[in-house]
């Protein structure tokens, strides 16, 4: 659980990263100049997603293990199920920001 | 991420106490059984808790190294549950089938009392266990909420 939201939290910060320099080398060098190859903020996004997935598919996974009797670790359940709620809420933060950020860009006057 | 550490150490705490109460439940259960696992009456049994590291020392060391202070974090574990050697009761009971040739039998050295105390203490330290668990959570939540 810990590596799963782990790695996720530090693809978010890379992402953001990312970002940044993206930002960076645009208001500083110019547009059109491409600075770094490789993995997009998609590509990010699609595994962040997957991880959070992960995440709710073990938390889901605990608590059929619970109801059916097979491991009696209340506190563990609640604790992958609080978890796998806080991954997909940062994603879902994630994702509005995102959206946010197209729509403003999509409103924007030619 | 740093509050899903809170939280994992918070839930070893959790399985730490819970673990006593099982100890202290079993002490409790077999305050009268005058045949334990080796030979003489049950003995009281304790657990002994102990500091360690939270999860991969690599990781950690990594963490710390990256201004994380990841080393320095230490959850709980129960290391050990040991018998209690302080001497069995004696009690004057000669119908008893395990008395000895002076009519007494050798009862667990287990004091119901002190047991219930404990369990009280065991119970107030699962709560705050969960309430720190709860809190990290709470932070989490108000971190998502930045900027809505």
């Amino acid at each position: 659980m810990t590596n799963i939201t782990g790695s996720f939290s530090q693809q978010i910060l890379n992402t953001l990263r990312d970002m940044q320099t993206e930002a960076r080398s645009l208001s500083g060098g110019g547009a059109g100049k491409e600075t770094k190859s490789g993995e997009s903020f998609a590509d990010h996004l699609h595994q962040s997603l997957n991880e959070v997935n992960a995440a709710n598919v073990k938390a889901d996974k605990m608590g059929m293990e619970l109801s059916t009797g097979k491991t009696g670790n209340i506190h563990e359940t609640m604790l992958a199920t609080t978890q796998a709620e806080l991954s997909f809420n940062l994603m879902v933060q994630i994702r509005n920001k995102a959206l946010e950020a197209y729509n403003d860009i999509m409103r924007m006057p030619v | 991420m740093s509050f899903f550490k809170a939280m994992d150490i918070s839930s070893s705490g959790l399985a730490a106490q819970r673990l006593r109460m099982n100890v202290l439940s079993a002490n409790l259960a077999n305050a009268q059984s005058t045949r334990g696992d080796d030979g003489g009456p049950y003995r009281r049994r304790d657990v002994v808790f102990s500091a360690v590291p939270t999860g991969n020392r690599f990781d950690d060391f990594l963490n710390d190294a990256a201004g994380g202070g990841g080393a320095q974090l230490r959850k709980v574990e129960v290391v050990n549950i040991h018998k209690d050697q302080k001497a069995p009761r004696r009690v004057f009971d000669p119908g008893n089938p395990d008395a000895d040739a002076n009519g007494y039998v050798e009862m667990p050295n287990i004091q119901v009392m002190t047991e219930m105390v404990n369990m009280i203490a065991a119970t107030r330290a699962f709560e705050a266990n969960a309430t720190a668990l709860n809190d990290a959570k709470q932070m989490a939540m108000k971190a998502l909420d930045i900027g809505r």
